[in-house]
């Protein structure tokens, strides 16, 4: 629950550990479905289950992962865009990283290949 | 709106009933009533008693559709007939020891206990109910709330359908 954030990692982080629970990542899928919803329409989603709705909408907005508008008397929650382009920032990181990676074992497999080669001549 | 801190809202609901001010009042005082109208919906309650005196206590468990049950307890702080009540609320065991927020499995930013304050006045033909919940020891935060404002006008609702004349 830091005020601060120092770097982009620290605030990627905190969305991944804010959606790394269940619950909290099924109310996002509910927020992306149905696009706003106030707290309690949320809860009905989770009537029977699970009573610390409250405390992960808090974690998610804590950390990014949802935005709050306040309309009349209610408060909106809708899924920040921001976060899903930081959390795909992050994953296309990753996956460039793994190109490269990839790219360098490629070469050295083709080396290896191509010694073997000459060796069995 | 992104940040670390905790941000918290009180509830003031104001609600018009087309009943005379005594059927409100008895409505808060009256265990019959309250088992009826008060709590949150789609639950029962399991045990209630209203000690409605300065200083009294009262202690419900209500219970959940999935069978979970919770108690709740407090303690009557202020009787004016007719116009103002005030009363605490906190989560407890059976025996009526408050216990915090997260025993029940609720955000740890909800306060240890909270206060409802009602008053009344008549209104038109009617009354004029207007009702406070606040955190006692901290505010709360504002994602309880939000369930919580949802869950009293519902209560509101139901009392409403109980004592308003029918026409």
């Amino acid at each position: 629950m830091s005020k601060h954030k120092s770097s982009s990692e620290s605030a990627t982080g905190e969305l991944l550990q804010a959606l790394a629970e269940p619950t909290r990542q099924k109310i996002v899928e509910v927020l992306l479905k149905d696009g706003e919803l106030t707290a309690a329409q949320i809860c009905e989603h989770f009537r029977v289950s699970n009573p610390a709705i409250s405390q992960h909408l808090r974690v998610l907005r804590e950390s990014g992962a949802v935005v709050v508008e306040k309309r009349a008397q209610y408060r909106v929650y809708s899924v920040n865009p921001d976060a899903i382009v930081e959390l795909e920032n992050w994953t296309h990181a990753l996956r460039k990283m793994w190109e490269r990676r990839f790219e360098a074992l490629g070469r050295v497999l083709d080396k290896k290949r191509v010694e073997s080669e000459e060796k069995g001549g | 709106m992104k940040g670390g801190e905790v941000m918290t809202r009180d509830i003031e609901i104001t609600w018009i009933y087309d009943a005379p001010v005594e059927s409100v009042w008895n409505a808060w005082k009256d265990v019959n009533t309250l088992r009826q109208f008060w709590g949150p919906s789609g639950c029962k309650f399991i045990e209630f008693s209203v000690d409605f005196r300065v200083g009294g206590k009262y202690l419900y468990c209500t219970q959940f559709p999935d069978g979970r049950r919770v108690w709740v307890t407090g303690i009557y702080k202020k009787i004016v007939p007719n116009r103002e009540l005030v009363f605490t609320d906190a989560f407890s065991d059976e025996n009526g020891n408050i216990v915090p927020a997260t025993s029940v499995g609720l955000d740890p930013a909800v306060p240890l206990e909270r206060e409802a304050v009602v008053m009344l006045e008549p209104f038109q033909d009617g009354t004029k109910m207007k009702f406070l919940f606040r955190g006692v020891q901290r505010a709360m935060p504002e994602e309880h709330s939000d369930i919580a404002y949802t869950e009293l006008c519902k209560s509101f609702a139901r009392l409403s359908a109980i004592i308003e004349r029918k026409s």
